[in-house]
C-alpha cells in the first residue's frame, strides 16, 4: 500500500458550543479566539497550574456524533516545557493509543502544529473533545483547534507534489551595494495533482459511497482553510502538511482513456 | 467517561523530539518585525499588529488585521514658509481587515477622538519595552467596502484644537459676549467695558492679572491711582477710571503667569498658561526645564497675545512658534514640544553617504516666501488715527508709537536670490493684516534678538534637499525633527559632506526607507567647478 496523501476539510470545532474551564491563573487573549481561522488570534494560558490542580483550558461539543478523523491544535507555542491532554467526548468508548504523536518541526521559523491523526482502519466518532493544559510555571499558546474528518486521495491514482517556501519580505540596495533587507513570515505552499482518476473518484458513484473530488471542490473552494497532507505517515504530517486555503484548484478534466486528471495548490494561512 | 485521545508523552519544548534524539535544525532566525497600533477604546485597549504578537505576561493578544502598511508623515512647517509654525507628526488611515465581519463591532464603538498610538518591536518585545513611534486622535472610523474598517487619525495637535476663552459675560450690555483673555504682554489693549456706564475696563477672563502697566486715554498717559486703579472683581479684570474719559481707553497690561515682571511673557509661562490653566494638562504634560533652556538660549524674548475673538490654543501655539522660528507639536508620549530652527552645529548625529542613501536625492531652493522683505515687530493691534489721539499727545514719542502698527520692527538683509520670491511673498500674505512676519514679540529688545537670530539662518541662500534613506525600522519610525545629518554625495556640491536640519521625515511604518527633507545652505558656485 502506498503511502497516502489527504485533506482536512471541516472542522467541527468551528461553531461548536465552548466551555472554558476556570482558570484561576488568567488566560491570554479569549476562549474564542482558539476558534478563529486566523493563527494570531490565539488562546492561551500563562503561568499553568501544578499538575493535578485546577485545569486550564475548556471543551467543546459539537452535539451529535460525527467521523472524526483529525485533531489539530495549530500554531502551539510555549515558553517552556508544558503538558497538553487532548480528550474525545463520546460516544466511542476506549481510549486511543494508536494516535501519532509527534512535535513538529524544532526550528521556530515553522508555524509548529500538533496533529493528532487516527489511522484509516478505526472508524472513529465523537460529539466534542477537550483540552487540559497542565504544567508547572509556562505558558502555552495555541492558534486553533481543529477536529474534523480527513478525506484520503483515493488509492491507485497518479499522483504528484511539490511545496515550496514563499518569502514575503523586501531589500532595498543602496548605491553602495549595501542590502537592508526587511524579514517577514516565511510561508510554504503546496501542489498537489492528481492523475488517472476514475470517473466514480472525480464524481462519484450512484450510491454516494466515494467522497468525489467535484464534491471537495465545491465543499472547500477558495475560501475555506484546509490542512492538507500530501504524504501521510507518521513525522511527515509535521513536515509537509499545510495549514491554508487553495488558492487555484485545477480543473476536473477527462482525457484519454476515461481518465481524469485535477489538481490544487494550498498556501499557507498563518 | 470521555474518551481518551491522550496525548501520553508530553510535550516539552526543552527535549523537542520526544528526548530521544538531539535535534539537528537550521536554528532560528532573530524574532520578526512586528508593528502595533493601540487605540484606547471606552470598555478597554484594543491591539492591532501587522502579524501574530503575543505577550503571556502582558496577557495581550493583538489582533494580527493591519491590512497594509500605516504611513506616517512627519513635518515641521516653519513661519519663513506658511506662517503656521506646527509639526504635523501624521499618521495615515489605519486599514484593519474585516473581510469576516469580526471587526464590525467597532463601528458602533464611540472611537472619535480617542489616541492611537503606533509602536514598533519584535514579536517577541514585551508590551513594555516596544517603541513608541507614533500619536494620533481617531477622527472617524469607516467600514469600506465590506472588507475593511478604516480608522481616519487626525494629528495629535488636534487634542489642543479647542477654544481658548470658554467664559462669557454673564449680565450688562456685553451678557453673552466671549471674555476677553491675555497671554503675556499686551500693549494698547481697547479694554472692553461689561459694566457701562461704569468707567471698568477688563482685559481679562480671569484673576491672577499680571498687573497693569499702564493706561491711555486718547494717547495721554494717565497717573495710577489718582486717575486709575487696578479693578479686579469679576467680571471685569482690568482698571477703573477715577475720571471720565476723553474717548479712546488703551491699556498695557502683563497677563497671568509664572515669574515676576517680564518672565509672565516668556515662553516658559505661556506654554504652563496656555496647557495648564487653560487647558487643564498636568505638567508633566510638557518639560519645563526644556522651556527654560529654550528661553535662554533665545535671549528670552517676551511674547503677547490679547485674545478677544475666541481664538482657539493651537493657534495661539502656532503663533508663539511663529514668534521665535520654530515649530510646535505633540510628541508621541503626549507632550507638547515646542523647538526652533538652528544652525547646524557640524557634530551630526547621522551621516547619510552612498551606503546609506536608498535612491535618487532631489534639491531645490528655497524660496522661503516672507523672509525677502521680513518685517519682525511686536504689532500694534489697534493703532490710533489722528483723530482718535488728543492733540497735544500727537506728536510725543508715545503718541507716535501708539499711531503705527508695528511699535517695533527690525529687518535684515537677505541673498539677492530672494529678490524673485519678494513679488510671491506679498502676493501670499496679501490676505493678512500686516505684510511681513508677524510675531507676538513684544518689545524693541526681544525684536532685535530674533531679528538678528534670523539674520544668521538666512545669510545666503537655502536649500530643501529630499533624500530616500535606509535606516534600521525603528530609527526611520523616530528620527526627530529638528536632527542633524550630513549629506555626503557626488553631485550639487554636496561631495564633501554638507550638514543640514531634517525638517520631514515621510516613510511607512516598519519600513527601512523613509524620505528626510532637510534644510542647509546651498554650496557657492564656486563649488560647482
Amino acid at each position: 500500500m502506498s503511502i497516502g496523501a489527504g485533506m482536512a476539510y471541516e472542522d467541527w470545532a468551528q461553531g461548536a458550543t465552548r466551555t472554558p474551564f476556570v482558570d484561576p491563573n488568567g488566560n491570554i487573549g479569549t476562549f474564542a479566539s482558539l476558534f478563529s481561522p486566523q493563527l494570531s488570534d490565539c488562546f492561551g494560558v500563562t503561568r499553568l497550574v501544578p499538575t493535578g490542580s485546577a485545569l486550564a483550558g475548556g471543551s467543546v461539543s459539537w452535539g451529535d456524533a460525527r467521523p472524526v478523523g483529525i485533531v489539530s491544535l495549530l500554531d502551539v507555542r510555549a515558553s517552556g516545557s508544558v503538558g497538553l491532554d487532548v480528550f474525545g467526548l463520546g460516544p466511542d468508548a476506549g481510549p486511543i493509543t494508536d494516535s501519532f504523536i509527534y512535535p513538529g518541526y524544532p526550528s521556530s521559523d515553522f508555524v509548529r502544529h500538533l496533529h493528532f491523526m487516527f489511522d484509516v482502519s478505526r472508524s472513529l466518532t465523537g460529539v466534542g473533545l477537550s483540552m487540559n493544559a497542565l504544567t508547572v510555571g509556562s505558558s502555552i499558546t495555541i492558534g486553533r483547534l481543529w477536529a474534523g474528518p480527513l478525506w484520503r486521495v483515493p488509492e491507485g491514482i497518479k499522483r504528484a507534489w511539490r511545496s515550496a517556501v514563499f518569502d514575503p519580505g523586501e531589500r532595498a540596495l543602496s548605491p553602495g551595494g549595501q542590502n537592508y533587507p526587511s524579514d517577514e513570515q516565511r510561508r510554504r505552499w503546496v501542489k498537489m495533482g492528481f492523475s488517472h482518476v476514475s470517473f466514480e473518484q472525480a464524481y462519484g458513484r450512484e450510491d454516494n459511497s466515494v467522497l468525489d473530488l467535484q464534491q471537495l471542490q465545491m465543499r472547500v473552494g477558495t475560501t475555506s482553510h484546509v490542512i492538507v497532507f500530501p504524504r501521510l505517515q507518521e513525522h511527515a504530517i509535521h513536515r509537509v502538511g499545510v495549514y491554508g486555503t487553495v488558492t487555484e484548484w485545477d480543473p476536473i478534466e477527462n482525457v484519454a482513456g476515461d481518465y481524469f486528471t485535477s489538481g490544487l495548490r494550498v498556501e499557507e494561512n498563518l | 467517561m470521555p474518551r481518551n485521545w491522550n496525548n501520553a508523552d508530553t510535550w516539552n519544548s526543552a527535549e523537542p523530539w520526544n528526548g530521544t534524539v538531539a535535534p539537528i535544525f537550521a536554528g532560528q532566525r532573530a524574532p520578526l518585525p512586528r508593528v502595533l497600533v493601540e487605540v484606547d477604546a471606552p470598555g478597554g485597549t484594543l491591539w492591532f499588529a501587522d502579524g501574530r504578537y503575543v505577550d503571556v505576561e502582558a496577557g495581550v493578544v493583538a489582533l494580527a488585521r493591519l491590512g497594509r502598511r500605516v504611513g506616517f508623515d512627519r513635518r515641521a512647517s516653519l513661519a519663513y514658509h506658511s506662517a503656521s509654525g506646527r509639526a504635523v507628526q501624521g499618521i495615515d488611515s489605519v486599514e484593519l481587515i474585516n473581510s469576516d465581519g469580526r471587526l464590525d463591532y467597532l463601528l458602533a464603538l464611540a472611537l472619535r477622538n480617542l489616541v492611537v498610538r503606533v509602536w514598533i518591536g519584535t514579536e517577541a518585545t514585551p508590551i513594555e519595552e516596544l517603541t513608541l513611534c507614533a500619536r494620533g486622535i481617531i477622527e472617524t472610523i469607516q467600514a469600506v467596502g465590506e472588507v475593511a474598517i478604516r480608522l481616519v487619525v487626525a494629528d495629535a495637535t488636534r487634542e489642543l484644537a479647542v477654544p481658548l476663552i470658554t467664559e462669557a459675560f454673564p449680565s450688562g450690555p456685553l451678557e453673552g459676549q466671549l471674555k476677553p483673555a491675555l497671554l503675556g504682554i499686551g500693549y494698547s489693549i481697547p479694554g472692553v467695558q461689561p459694566e457701562a456706564p461704569l468707567l471698568r475696563f477688563g482685559v481679562h477672563d480671569g484673576a491672577g492679572l499680571g498687573g497693569v502697566l499702564q493706561v491711555t486715554d486718547s494717547g495721554a498717559v494717565l497717573t495710577p491711582t489718582t486717575q486709575w486703579e487696578d479693578y479686579n472683581t469679576d467680571p471685569t479684570f482690568g482698571v477703573e477710571l477715577n475720571q471720565s474719559t476723553a474717548g479712546k481707553i488703551l491699556i498695557d497690561a502683563l497677563g497671568p503667569g509664572d515669574g515676576i515682571g517680564g518672565e509672565r511673557a516668556q515662553l516658559p509661562s505661556l506654554i504652563a498658561h496656555l496647557l495648564g490653566t487653560r487647558r487643564g494638562w498636568s505638567t508633566d504634560r510638557w518639560d519645563a526645564d526644556w522651556l527654560d533652556a529654550l528661553n535662554v538660549e533665545l535671549s528670552e524674548p517676551e511674547m503677547g497675545r490679547w485674545v478677544a475673538d475666541g481664538g482657539a490654543v493651537d493657534s495661539i501655539l502656532d503663533e508663539i512658534a511663529d514668534s521665535i522660528g520654530g515649530w510646535w507639536t505633540i510628541n508621541p508620549d503626549g507632550r507638547f514640544h515646542i523647538d526652533t530652527l538652528r544652525l547646524p552645529t557640524g557634530t551630526p548625529a547621522l551621516v547619510i553617504d552612498r551606503t546609506r542613501l536608498g535612491g535618487k536625492i532631489q534639491v531645490e531652493l528655497d524660496t522661503a516666501p516672507g523672509l525677502s522683505d521680513a518685517v519682525l515687530g511686536m504689532r500694534n493691534v489697534f493703532p490710533l488715527d489722528p483723530g482718535q489721539q488728543a492733540g497735544s499727545v500727537r506728536d510725543t514719542p508715545e503718541g507716535v508709537l501708539l499711531a503705527q502698527p508695528f511699535r517695533a520692527r527690525s529687518t535684515f538683509a537677505v541673498a539677492d536670490t530672494y529678490a524673485r520670491s519678494q513679488a510671491a511673498s506679498s502676493a501670499s500674505r496679501s490676505g493678512q493684516r500686516f505684510a511681513g512676519m508677524p510675531t507676538l514679540l513684544a518689545n524693541s529688545a526681544s525684536v532685535a534678538a530674533e531679528a538678528a537670530r534670523r539674520e544668521l539662518l538666512w545669510p545666503q541662500a537655502r536649500w530643501w534637499r529630499r533624500v530616500p534613506v535606509l535606516l534600521d525600522a525603528v530609527s526611520a519610525a523616530t528620527l526627530p525633527l529638528g536632527t542633524e545629518v550630513r549629506l555626503v554625495h557626488p553631485r550639487y556640491g554636496m561631495q564633501a559632506g554638507v550638514d543640514v536640519i531634517v525638517m520631514g521625515v515621510r516613510g511607512e511604518f516598519g519600513s527601512r526607507r523613509v524620505e528626510l527633507t532637510c534644510t542647509g545652505f546651498g554650496p557657492a558656485p564656486e563649488e560647482f567647478e
